[in-house]
């Protein structure tokens, strides 16, 4: 009696790791409750989330009926939760990527080429944003926010405002430069301008080459690497640097709380950044899914959130206030002369440069 | 009765039942994913670093050729050995006063003082850190003051504020062991040192640092395990282009999606870690066994 018992606990315990060891995870959360009558949305933490449940998913809700459950956090771990669903019962429906999150995102199937015709406002969004989310001719995101980087800098300690990327190699403010690396969104688009900027392409090694040889001029002059947006904020706050490449909205967002920075849209071209919903594969929800990217895309919703969080809305028929207008750069002719990030040449050469970053900042 | 052989064997499959809750939790949560993470660092990649079907050692082959990977590697291995020899050095004072103590209100908030950052969340105490060290920070503050700089140093960034704040954070970890060991030692033995004509000194390096040495291995293993993985602290303090493995795994999962190659450099790192802290402590049972014959 007691062997078998032992017998059957050991079977039990080995059991238990055969399925953990055996079995692809394939979380079904959030896209089986109440009927159909949730849906499953994910959000950036933070003052994103709250400006995204005010402007979207309040008004939906209320004309619906319709629960969305948010699922708040950044593209590396909702990519990954997708990943190990492997593109069968996604975790969320809609999911938020930037592109250098999407590019993986489309190449492994784990999100669904959208039917454009059932996306309601497509026809207004902005055409450079669209085509920015299209792979192989086919529409995958359904773009929200634009945002581009630029300097953004003290206002009361830099005498004369930046006027392009190669200010920030001026010598009056050697040993205040604050640089984030290439492995945070900001320092890599900083660097793809270096390198676009003189008409060169990340694809082409001389240009990069000139790019190091460039930032070296900065060594010895960089006081801080910051390598998320509280470390940015804080660097620039507490005085430790005077000038970062950093995203237009957030800048405008600290100038509004009282902070003295100021921001420089480079006269070479400011780097687009773009945030997108895409629909996840193998949704059971695409029709509710569909319904909800139809008040992200209306007009009226994004205007709230766009003038909340200081992005430009993707909907080109947004009457901005005169205060968003005085400060953000927006609509088509502007994303065109963007420089855009290369991601899928980037992305593979990403700890290469990381390397030969290091090597001039180490 | 008790020691019947039908006893006996009740006796012992009553003590495996007591052990199968933690066995279930560990093999469940623990060993199943780590064999998981195992089979992925064999995984090849496709162009946009997604695991593929198979299995190949070119994960490997990277982290031991590409010098972003291996140059990181040497480079946490050093900074964990300075930092556990930091801690156990600076340990040694704090554990002894605790150990001299008579239990009491002092010795209490002794302890408290010593234990509560234990309480606190790491990246609270990494943000105070970035606090202490930032251009307006005391410590600068302080510099400019004195008139030792004419202005603020760049303190933070810097690999020194990495060692720096490391050993802070991980420094109760040696106190602890420490404490219990010196604590555990018989005062007639050091008595009879200093009666013998050794001074404090050498009392302490002959007498109390050998009888010692157990809770100072136990606490230089927990801390060196713990420095080797360490990545948020080095990340708000020294920046993300401190060239450590815990910051590299993460840089890969979260901005190169290349989980793979993170499994890889995980699996290398833990397999120094193992190899280090059972190399220390083979030296240690050698020298004990040399020491008591």
């Amino acid at each position: 009696m007691e062997r078998r018992s032992a017998f059957a606990v050991i079977s039990a315990v080995a059991l238990l790791a055969a399925a953990a060891c055996g079995v692809d995870t394939a979380d079904t959360g959030g896209s089986g409750k109440g009927g159909g009558k949730e849906l499953t949305v994910t959000v950036f933490s933070g003052p994103w989330e709250d400006l995204f449940k005010k402007s979207f998913v309040e008004p939906f809700e209320r004309d619906t009926g319709v629960k969305v459950n948010l699922v708040p956090g950044a593209n590396a771990e909702w990519l990954t939760q997708l990943r190990a669903s492997g593109g069968k019962n996604p975790p969320f429906d809609l999911v938020v990527l930037t592109p250098d999150a999407a590019r993986p995102a489309v190449a492994g199937k784990l999100v669904q080429p959208l039917e454009t015709g059932k996306v309601g406002n497509w026809s207004d969004l902005d055409p450079v944003e669209i085509e920015k989310n299209t792979v192989s001719g086919k529409s995958y995101g359904v773009p929200l926010t634009i945002g581009s980087t630029g300097l953004l800098y003290r206002t009361d300690k830099v005498e004369q405002a930046p006027v392009d990327w190669q200010d920030i190699f001026d010598k009056n403010l050697c040993g205040h430069v604050a640089l984030p690396p290439l492995t945070y969104n900001p320092g890599l688009e900083f660097f793809s301008a270096l390198v676009t900027g003189q008409g060169g392409k990340l694809s082409d090694p001389a240009a990069v080459d000139k790019a190091f040889k460039q930032l070296e001029q900065l060594k010895g002059c960089v006081s801080s690497y910051p390598a998320n947006a509280t470390a940015v904020q804080s660097a620039i706050q507490n005085g430790e640097a005077w000038v970062v490449p950093y995203w237009d909205g957030r800048a405008f967002a600290m100038a509004q709380a009282g902070s003295k920075v100021g921001f420089t849209y480079p006269r070479s071209g400011a780097v687009g950044a773009l945030s997108s919903y895409f629909l996840t594969a193998d949704s059971k929800k695409t029709d509710l899914a569909y319904r909800f990217l139809g008040y992200v895309t209306n007009a009226t919703n994004q205007k709230t959130f766009a003038e909340g969080n200081w992005y430009a809305g993707s909907n080109s028929k947004i009457d901005y206030s005169p205060a968003f207008k005085s400060k953000i750069k927006y609509g088509t002719d502007v994303y065109r002369k963007f420089n855009w990030v290369d991601y899928d040449v980037a992305t593979p050469k990403l700890n290469e440069w990381q390397q030969r970053w290091n090597e001039i900042f180490r | 009765m008790a020691h019947t052989p039908r006893a006996r064997r009740r006796t012992r499959w009553r003590g495996t039942a007591y052990v199968v809750p933690l066995s279930v939790f560990l093999l469940a949560l623990f060993v199943a994913p780590l064999v998981r993470l195992l089979q992925l660092s064999f995984r090849p990649v496709d162009e946009s670093n997604a695991a593929l079907p198979g299995y190949t050692v070119h994960q490997y082959v990277r982290v031991f050729t590409e010098p972003f990977f291996y140059e990181a590697l040497i480079r946490t291995l050093l900074t964990a050995v300075l930092v556990t020899v930091l801690c156990v050095v600076l340990a040694y004072p704090a554990a002894y006063t605790l150990a001299q103590r008579r239990p009491g209100l002092l010795r209490t908030l002794l302890f408290v003082t010593v234990l509560s950052p234990l309480l606190t969340s790491v990246v609270v105490r990494s943000y105070g850190w970035v606090v202490l060290l930032g251009a307006n920070g005391p410590v600068n503050r302080a510099f400019v003051a004195l008139g030792v700089l004419d202005q603020p140093a760049h303190l933070l960034t810097s690999y020194s504020a990495v060692v720096v704040s490391v050993t802070h954070v991980l420094l109760p970890f040696a106190i602890v062991p420490l404490t219990t060991a010196l604590g555990g030692l018989d005062r007639d033995v050091l008595r009879a040192s200093r009666v013998l004509g050794a001074g404090p000194v050498r009392t302490f390096a002959r007498v109390t640092v050998p009888l010692s040495l157990p809770g100072a291995l136990s606490g230089a293993l927990v801390v060196f395990a713990l420095a080797m993985g360490i990545y948020i602290t080095p990340l708000l303090v020294g920046g993300a282009n401190q060239p450590l493995a815990g910051i590299r795994v993460y840089d890969q999962i979260s901005t190169v999606f290349d989980y793979p190659v993170a499994a890889a450099l995980s699996f290398v790192l833990l397999l120094i870690t193992v190899l280090c802290t059972t190399g220390l402590g083979a030296a240690f049972r050698t020298w004990e066994g040399r020491l008591h014959g």
